[in-house]
Parts: C-alpha cells; sequence; structure tokens
C-alpha cells in the first residue's frame, strides 16, 4: 500500500512536476506546550508534543493500551524485577545509537527535571527502585513491591540519549538536547506560538508521511476553526460543539470523533454533618445517605445532556471508564433516567418536600461546562430538589473546591493510565496523605479502598482487572461519585487527509495519512 | 527639565509599588495555582511538597518581599508552567505586539485626521455624515465580532488574506519584524486594522471636532482676511490647533493598543503579549501576570512622558512643569 502510494506520487512528480504536493503538514493545536523537556510538566499538551520526538519503552496506542515501542519485549522474573530486551540498531536524532545506559539515565533524570515543576513525572518512578544494564540490550528494573502498572508509568517516561542526563529543562526550552528516538525531530519552538519538527529518516518503525510538521496554537476556538475553514492549517483538534455541523458541511473537510478518556462526573459531600451548600429542612447535610445521591442520579436524562448540550459529542458514562478499558466492567448499565422513581426515593429517605443545594461547577475548563451545569440543575429541579447552579472560571473553582467550600460539583477527569485505578484512585480513595488527592467529595469506604489496594498489588491481568470491576462496583453502588459522559474527542481535516483519532486527544501526524 | 524627569521617575516608582501590592494580595485571594496547575492523579503529600518548592505555604507578606528583593536584581522569577524567566518570555512576546499596535496606530492616524477633516469642514455633506456614521459603527461594534466577520470575509469567502498568525520574520538589529516582508503584511494587515477600527472612529471623532472648533476661531477669520489660501489655513493654522488634544488622546490609546490587543490577538492567533497574560491568568501563573503588568506600568509611564514632551514641541507655550524655573 504504502509503495503504491510513493509510487503514485513518483508518478504524479514525473508528469506534472509543478503541482507536486509539497509533503509539509500544518497541525492547529488547542493548547501550547509549555515546554520541550518531555520529563518537566505531566500536562496533556506538552505529553502529546513529547510523543512526536520521544519513544518510551512502551508507548500507549491510539485506546490507550500499551504496545511495543523500544523495548521489544518484557518479561516478569519475578514479583517485583523486570526484564526488557531493547529494540537494536535504534539511533538518536543526534546519530547516536541507543542503548541500555540511555534508559538508566533517563529514568534517573526524572527528579532532576522535576525541579520548579507544577506537576512531575515523579509519581511514576517512585516505585522503581533499581534499573541496571544486563548487556547493552537489556535492562532490568526493580520496584519496591508488585507493580502491576510498571508499563503504564513506563509509557510516560521519554527516553533520552545519556550524555543529556544532567540536562536541565532550561536547556531544554531553548532547545539544547532536545533529542529522542521518535518519527520526528526537533527544529524550533516558540512558546504559545509553534513548534516545528521534520522527518526523522533513520526512525526505526515505518517512516512518517511528512517532510515538515508545523503545530500552531489558537487557543480560541473560534480563530481554531476558522484557521481551518480558510485553509491555513490542514487539521485542527478539538471542535467547539457548536461548529462541528458547519465543518462536516463545508465541501473539502471532513470531521472524525472518537471517544474520549475524560469522565464527566459529580462529586458530593460526604463526610460532614452540615455542608455549606446542601441543606435539608432541619439543616443536616442530605447528601451524607446514599438513597438521595442515587436519586439525584435517577434524575439525569445523560442522553439529553449528550445529545442537546453537547451536539452529540459525548457518551453517557455509568462507569469511570469507557468500553473497551481494562477494569471496565459490562454488568453496570448507564442509569436510566427515571424522575418518577427518584421522586419516591427522596420521599423514601424522608424529604418529601426535597431540599435546598447550590450545585457548582467551572465555566472555563471543559466544553461548555457552564451549560451542562445548568441543565443538571434543571433536572435536579424537578424531582424536587430546590437548585441553584453557580459557575466559576477555574482558577477560582478548583482552590475553592480543594478547599470542600461547596456542596455539590461537577469535575472531569482524565484516564491517563488507560485502565480504572487511574481514576478510581485520585476520585474516590479514602482522603488521606497519599490517596484521594481528587477526592473533593470525601467518599470513604474500606470496602473499597481494600479491593483497589489488592488490585493494585496484583500482578495477574485477569484477577486485576475482576478487583478493579469489584471496586467500581462498590463505588457505583454506594454511589460515590455520579459518572455524567466520557467527552469525546474531534478533529476536522481536508479531504484528502486521515487521522483514526485517539482517546486521549493527542494529535500525533506520525498517524496522520495521506490518500 | 530634569526635576521634572525626576518626579516623573519618582511617580512611575509610586505606581509600581502599588499596583504590584494589589496584583501580589489579589492573586493570592482568587486561588491557589498548584490546584489548578497539578495533575489530579498526584498524592496530598505531593501536592504539599509543591506547595513548598513555590514558596506558596509562606505568608503573603514574606512571598511579597521575597518578590521585591529579587526584582531588584531584574530577576521577576519562572513562570511556574514554562520554567522560564516571566521577562524573557514578555520581551520574547514584544515585538510582535508593539508591531501590531503601531500599525494600528500608523492606519487610525492616516485614514482618521484626513477623514476626520474633511468632515470637520463640511459637517453638512453627504460625504461627512457618511463618515460619521463609519465612525459610529466603528465605536460601537465589538471589535472580536468584527474580527470574525472580517475572517469569514477575506480569509474564508474570498481567500485573499490568511486567517490567522504571525508571517514571515526578518531580524533587524536582533528584533524580528514581519513588516518587511510581503508575507509578512498579509498577515498583519487584518488585525492591524481590526485593532485600529476604534481609533480611526476616535481620531476622526477627535480631529473633525478640533477641525469644527478651530475653524470658528478668530485668527482664522484674520488669516482670510489676510488672504491666506484655504489650503494654507488649514495646513499650519487649523491643524496644528487641532493636534493638541488629539496627540494626548493617541499618546494614551498607544499605551491601550499595546496593553490590550488582547482580544485581536486571540482572534487572529497573534503571538504577542497578549495571549500569554490571558494564558498565565487562567492558570494564576504569577511571576508572568506580574511581570506583564509591571512592564504596562512602566510602558504607560514612559507614554506619559513622551507626551508631555512633544506638547511642548507642538504648543511653545507649553512649558514642562519645573523647567522655567
Amino acid at each position: 500500500m504504502k509503495i503504491l502510494a510513493t509510487a503514485a506520487l513518483a508518478m504524479s512528480v514525473a508528469v506534472l512536476p509543478l503541482t507536486a504536493v509539497a509533503r509539509d503538514l500544518t497541525v492547529g493545536l488547542a493548547a501550547s506546550t509549555t515546554s520541550m523537556d518531555p520529563q518537566f510538566y505531566v500536562v496533556g499538551p506538552n505529553s502529546a508534543m513529547a510523543r512526536n520526538i520521544f519513544d518510551g519503552l512502551v508507548n500507549q496506542d491510539a485506546r490507550q493500551q500499551i504496545e511495543a515501542a523500544l523495548a521489544e519485549s518484557w518479561e516478569r522474573i519475578d514479583g517485583t524485577t523486570w526484564e526488557f530486551k531493547l529494540r537494536p540498531d535504534v539511533t538518536f536524532h543526534d546519530g547516536s545509537d541507543f542503548t541500555a545506559e540511555d534508559v538508566i539515565a533517563s529514568i534517573r533524570r526524572v527528579p532532576l527535571a522535576a525541579t520548579n515543576s507544577p506537576s512531575s513525572f515523579n509519581a511514576y518512578v517512585k516505585a522503581i527502585t533499581k534499573v541496571t544494564a544486563v548487556d547493552p540490550l537489556t535492562v532490568r528494573i526493580s520496584t519496591d513491591g508488585p507493580t502491576p502498572l510498571l508499563l503504564n508509568n513506563l509509557s510516560r517516561i521519554a527516553i533520552m540519549p545519556s550524555e543529556h542526563a544532567e540536562t536541565t529543562t532550561e536547556d531544554m526550552n531553548k532547545g539544547i538536547g532536545v533529542i529522542g528516538t521518535g518519527p520526528f525531530s526537533f527544529l524550533s519552538w516558540t512558546p504559545g506560538e509553534s513548534t516545528v519538527l521534520t522527518r526523522n529518516d533513520a526512525y526505526w518503525g515505518e517512516k512518517a508521511e511528512w517532510d515538515k510538521v508545523t503545530f500552531r496554537v489558537f487557543k480560541n476556538s473560534n480563530a481554531r476553526v476558522a484557521a481551518m475553514l480558510s485553509g491555513d492549517v490542514d487539521l485542527i483538534e478539538s471542535i467547539p460543539t457548536a461548529d462541528t455541523r458547519r465543518l462536516e458541511g463545508s465541501d473539502g473537510l471532513q470531521v472524525i470523533t472518537t471517544t474520549g478518556n475524560r469522565l464527566m462526573y459529580l462529586h458530593m459531600d460526604q463526610d460532614r454533618e452540615t455542608s455549606p451548600y446542601a441543606k435539608a429542612p432541619d439543616g443536616t447535610n442530605p447528601l451524607l445517605k446514599s438513597e438521595i445521591r442515587r436519586a439525584l442520579s435517577l434524575s439525569l436524562n445523560r442522553e439529553a445532556i449528550v445529545d442537546r448540550i453537547m451536539d452529540g459529542q459525548g457518551t453517557p458514562a455509568g462507569q469511570v471508564v469507557p468500553e473497551g478499558y481494562f477494569g471496565y466492567d459490562p454488568a453496570l448499565p448507564v442509569e436510566t433516567y427515571d424522575p418518577d422513581k427518584a421522586k419516591e426515593m427522596l420521599a423514601g429517605a424522608g424529604y418529601p418536600e426535597g431540599f435546598s443545594l447550590t450545585f457548582h461547577a467551572s465555566n472555563d475548563r471543559y466544553p461548555n461546562d457552564s451549560r451542562i451545569a445548568q441543565a443538571i440543575g434543571q433536572f435536579f429541579t424537578r424531582i424536587g430538589v430546590n437548585t441553584s447552579v453557580e459557575t466559576l472560571p477555574g482558577s477560582v473553582y478548583f482552590t475553592r473546591a480543594s478547599a470542600q467550600e461547596f456542596s455539590l460539583i461537577m469535575g472531569g477527569a482524565a484516564v491517563e493510565t488507560g485502565e480504572a485505578s487511574g481514576v478510581l484512585g485520585p476520585l474516590l480513595e479514602t482522603y488521606g496523605d497519599n490517596a484521594g488527592q481528587g477526592n473533593r467529595g470525601r467518599y470513604s469506604s474500606a470496602e473499597f479502598d481494600a479491593a483497589l489496594d489488592q488490585a493494585r498489588k496484583t500482578l495477574d491481568d485477569d484477577e486485576r482487572e475482576a478487583m478493579l470491576q469489584k471496586a467500581t462496583g462498590i463505588a457505583i453502588a454506594d454511589m460515590g461519585i455520579i459518572p455524567l459522559f466520557f467527552l469525546d474527542n474531534t478533529w476536522a481535516m481536508k479531504a484528502g487527509i486521515n487521522y483514526e483519532g485517539r482517546s486521549d486527544g493527542y494529535t500525533l501526524p506520525y498517524y496522520v495519512t495521506a490518500e | 527639565m530634569s526635576s521634572y524627569l525626576l518626579s516623573r521617575i519618582l511617580q512611575a516608582i509610586m505606581t509600581l509599588i502599588v499596583m504590584s501590592v494589589l496584583v501580589f494580595v489579589g492573586l493570592y485571594m482568587i486561588g491557589n495555582p498548584v490546584d489548578v496547575l497539578l495533575s489530579p492523579s498526584a498524592t496530598p503529600a505531593e501536592r504539599l511538597e509543591i506547595i513548598q518548592a513555590f514558596g506558596l505555604d509562606r505568608p503573603v507578606w514574606e512571598q511579597y518581599f521575597l518578590f521585591v528583593s529579587k526584582a531588584l536584581t531584574g530577576d521577576l522569577g519562572n513562570s511556574f508552567v514554562f520554567n522560564q524567566p516571566a521577562l524573557d518570555l514578555i520581551l520574547q512576546r514584544m515585538p510582535a505586539t508593539l508591531e501590531l499596535a503601531f500599525a494600528a496606530l500608523l492606519m487610525a492616524l492616516v485614514i482618521g485626521i484626513p477623514l476626520g477633516i474633511r468632515a470637520g469642514l463640511r459637517p453638512d455633506g453627504l460625504v461627512s455624515k457618511s463618515i460619521m456614521t463609519f465612525s459610529i459603527l466603528g465605536f460601537s461594534l465589538p471589535t472580536f465580532w468584527i474580527g470574525l466577520i472580517m475572517i469569514l470575509i477575506f480569509s474564508v469567502q474570498l481567500g485573499w488574506l490568511p486567517a490567522s498568525g504571525r508571517g514571515d520574520t526578518v531580524d533587524i538589529f536582533g528584533v524580528p519584524v514581519s513588516f518587511l516582508t510581503l508575507n509578512g503584511w498579509s498577515h498583519l494587515i487584518l488585525p492591524a486594522f481590526n485593532l485600529a477600527l476604534f481609533k480611526i472612529s476616535l481620531v476622526i471623532r477627535l480631529t473633525r471636532a478640533g477641525v469644527m472648533e478651530v475653524m470658528q476661531l478668530d485668527f482664522v477669520r484674520f488669516a482670510r482676511a489676510k488672504g491666506l489660501t484655504e489650503h494654507r489655513i488649514l495646513r499650519v493654522h487649523v491643524l496644528k490647533n487641532t493636534l493638541i488634544p488629539l496627540i494626548t488622546v493617541i499618546g494614551l490609546e498607544l499605551g491601550s493598543l499595546i496593553a490590550f490587543a488582547v482580544v485581536t490577538e486571540t482572534i487572529f492567533a497573534w503571538p504577542g503579549m497578549g495571549k500569554l497574560i490571558i494564558d498565565a491568568i487562567a492558570v494564576l501563573d504569577r511571576p508572568v501576570i506580574l511581570a506583564y503588568l509591571m512592564i504596562t506600568v512602566i510602558m504607560f509611564s514612559l507614554i506619559n512622558l513622551l507626551v508631555d514632551i512633544l506638547y511642548s514641541v507642538v504648543d511653545p507655550r507649553v512649558r514642562l512643569e519645573g523647567a522655567s524655573r
């Protein structure tokens, strides 16, 4: 196929040399990469850009499952030691050979790159106690205990040449040492404006189709759409839901949509007798009762929210990961909309007259977040919960939500690890020094914690998946969070260009193909 | 003159101090950047570690004095998200913003003054009325809407001009500028006009009012009686007297063009300082916000000073305070 395409191109060049297609791609991104150091800051735009230039020992595929990359194969030697066979004949962009020393240096560099980081990669390597080279193409990694997620964690760690083990983030931001093994090599970066990459002709996999890729940043979604419509760019990511139809209807453009990994959910105050914004007639916190939380969940017509407000760009959720992800439980359905039953449950729990509630949400962090919040408020009001909705800019909202100043809030969590514990842990585990950072509702269940903890220590995949499903089942039965829906990821591109889309929302030109 | 300059500099320093205290306390009250920046999967212990590393756990006055003592050595701190000196980030983007602002200013003057004079000389003519209608539109239509419509017409429908970004740049004394290349101009013209529209209207109205007022004055009648041509009266006598209020307003407007070009920069994805500040505010990147506002204050002070000096050039009656003592 590839040979055919090349031949066809060669022919068209031969016949019509003047109209030969320049193999350059211009991509319109929604957010700026903040650093060229792939180990500096755990944030989507940085990780996505790093994937173009760097590889991990393993990578995450389009559905976030683990695939071989710089490691050809791996096996567990015992409960805490893993051995990786490295891919031979791989070279870095500067021409040096990739060997075991580079793996050791890259993992060791993580704490250095964490200096001044607002969110560091330390968490992904903290279980690793030792990295040794058995021979130039074999690496052994030891962990402080059974670590089933080691591969997922390693997929986040970019491998750099060992000569750059001491290169600082500041230097990399100047373009020094931005050297990986990835399909593209670094050419230039202007923060907030553009990044330019060129094809790595020595790439170990199939070569990329594009000679040069220019990423331009359009934070404003109208500007991004305008750039697409005017042909300034070949491909854009995250289309505003309202513009999807317009782009689909335009000649010479196409739109693709895939289910994303970001779960939108509600957190409810579950550990205080009185809550600032949820008050039953007697002044107590009604959200403490799981029947009440279930009633709120039953009152929501998720299909309608996705259809009307998200223009169809979402998938209703009944658990924390989308179908096809590790830990997804097919036996857990999406809650069916049933306002009558919700009213009955309210009455049964002792609140036939409902209660008063102020629901808080951000208004600039997720697509249509304030409109979704308004709709949810109306659904609550319909079953007799007297709800007012207040939306705030994210910069104000998150601090106050973390300080437990609210009673019922909306959030979004990305399944970054590609499996359920990546969401169950932060959102639902009992809040403490080393767990439950994002658990702003303070749900706490010993049974759930035990199941999750066991899953984290179980190396056998089937057993582990069963434990994750069990933990999910407990949390959903308790209504520890109310899952709403998964956000879809969207891209628009010129006809003749194809991209299959990714659940993590990354725009990776390596996988963009031209007809 | 020198005592005048000194007092202006002191004024600027006072403004800087007051502004930095306000911004510091304001940002402190809005929220904690770590809650916005940190990955949700980090543990509370990791969160605490980062808060300590950024010094955000200290009392606000202590953070402020730390900032001031560093600022005095020229270090305004590293951006939280870029891990680069905030000042560098801003200076890197300043040429783009300055270019846009000056292009807009030039358009405002070149288009605004002639139209304003025309409207002032024959206020009741059809042409003058059309000019005034145009200026009302320029005043009242929101910039972002006009910007989008311009993109739709000139880029999407007609395909004449690119919709966004900055064109090819050429380095002059190490500063990248785009107005020397054709490609650069094609990128510059839409955003500059978008930014200029409001100012054009302002200049038209000011010039018209000035011309109408001055034309009634005695010296114009004398000049006519003396037999000077209308052209000369206009050029030498009327225009010069109209310029004074115009210079004040344009001076201030230049400051706001530079500091608040942010709407235009956002719509046209123009890589200037305005876009940086919006991103910084969204994630509470305090060093960048502070550095940006400091630069803005300094710029405004400088422009005000220049305007005052220009005054004395245009109107010899105006003496700079302290200069004649």
